[in-house]
């Protein structure tokens, strides 16, 4: 016989290997103590949701001051309105 | 009880059921992390983690393959995410021993593997072959263990690892091609 089917043949007739007897104890209080640790899949739900609301208005914001041109922001705007802009040939005194 | 039903009471959260399935594929799961890891406290750690992530998923589980087989599967997959995690510590490790001032860390050579089913008999020359077998690549070593510790058919293990028959086999004969090279520098020492 080859030796090296004789090494292998080393594994013939090999028992299982038994696990601790308190394997189902074992797994069943880290089982416990995981449920323990984990948050509520609901909570990690809500938690997104509001996180991707928060994004979507910020870019709903962002696109807005966009469309509405770099330098024409509500104070000047107002400014301007009410000639107080600097432009204004007219001077208050 | 029949496998829905058992499949259904792990679904509700039944700790009998939990119990039952421990129970009954404790042995098999221990064993199977024990011959891919080599280490009777990781693979008992391995064994619990197993089962926790089945109970934890059970509710992915379709019912496609028996319940054993999808247990085995994650056993295989975090005995190999074990083994590749170890391995990326070695090697972190080997490298810091490169710069002066780091104490060597001996916690990775691994000690000579016996497998507590072994015949005593045979208790050393089973031990080279799990040296050996540890350096053949993931997919021969997952295969070979199913096959001989397990006892698992060609026709489980390609169930259990997602490949069909003939790739089982082409699996195993690569196995012992790779083991018989390994192991060729131990005949050829013994034999003088």
């Amino acid at each position: 016989m080859n030796h090296t089917d004789d090494i292998e043949n080393s594994l013939d007739g090999i028992r299982r290997a038994e696990a601790s007897p308190y394997l189902t104890a074992k797994v069943l209080s880290r089982l416990q103590a995981t449920a323990k640790q984990l948050t509520s899949p609901r909570w990690v739900y809500i938690t997104a949701s509001c996180l991707i609301l928060l994004l979507a208005l910020n870019l709903v914001l962002l696109i807005k001051a966009e469309k509405r041109g770099p330098h024409h922001n509500d104070a000047e705007l107002m400014a301007r309105q009410l000639g107080l802009d600097n432009d204004n040939p007219v001077s208050y005194h | 009880m029949n496998e829905q039903n058992l499949v259904a009471l792990l679904k509700e959260g039944d700790q009998q059921a939990y119990a039952c399935v421990v129970d009954e594929l404790g042995n098999a799961v221990y064993n199977t992390c024990l011959g891919l890891v080599q280490n009777a406290h990781d693979a008992e750690d391995l064994a619990q983690e197993v089962f926790v992530a089945v109970f934890k998923h059970i509710h992915s589980f379709r019912g496609e393959a028996k319940l054993s087989t999808w247990i085995y599967r994650i056993a295989i997959t975090r005995s190999l995410e074990f083994l590749r995690t170890k391995k990326r510590k070695k090697r972190f490790a080997l490298i810091q021993q490169l710069f002066p001032g780091t104490e060597r860390d001996n916690t990775f050579i691994a000690p000579a593997f016996y497998h507590p089913g072994v015949k005593l008999e045979n208790k050393e020359r089973a031990a080279v072959l799990f040296k050996a077998l540890d350096q053949l690549p993931e997919n021969q070593k997952s295969a070979f263990v199913l096959h001989k510790l397990e006892e698992l058919s060609y026709a489980e293990i390609a169930e259990v690892l997602g490949l069909s028959i003939s790739a089982v086999e082409s699996l195993m004969v690569r196995a012992r091609q790779n083991l018989r090279r390994l192991l060729q520098p131990y005949y050829e020492k013994n034999e003088v």
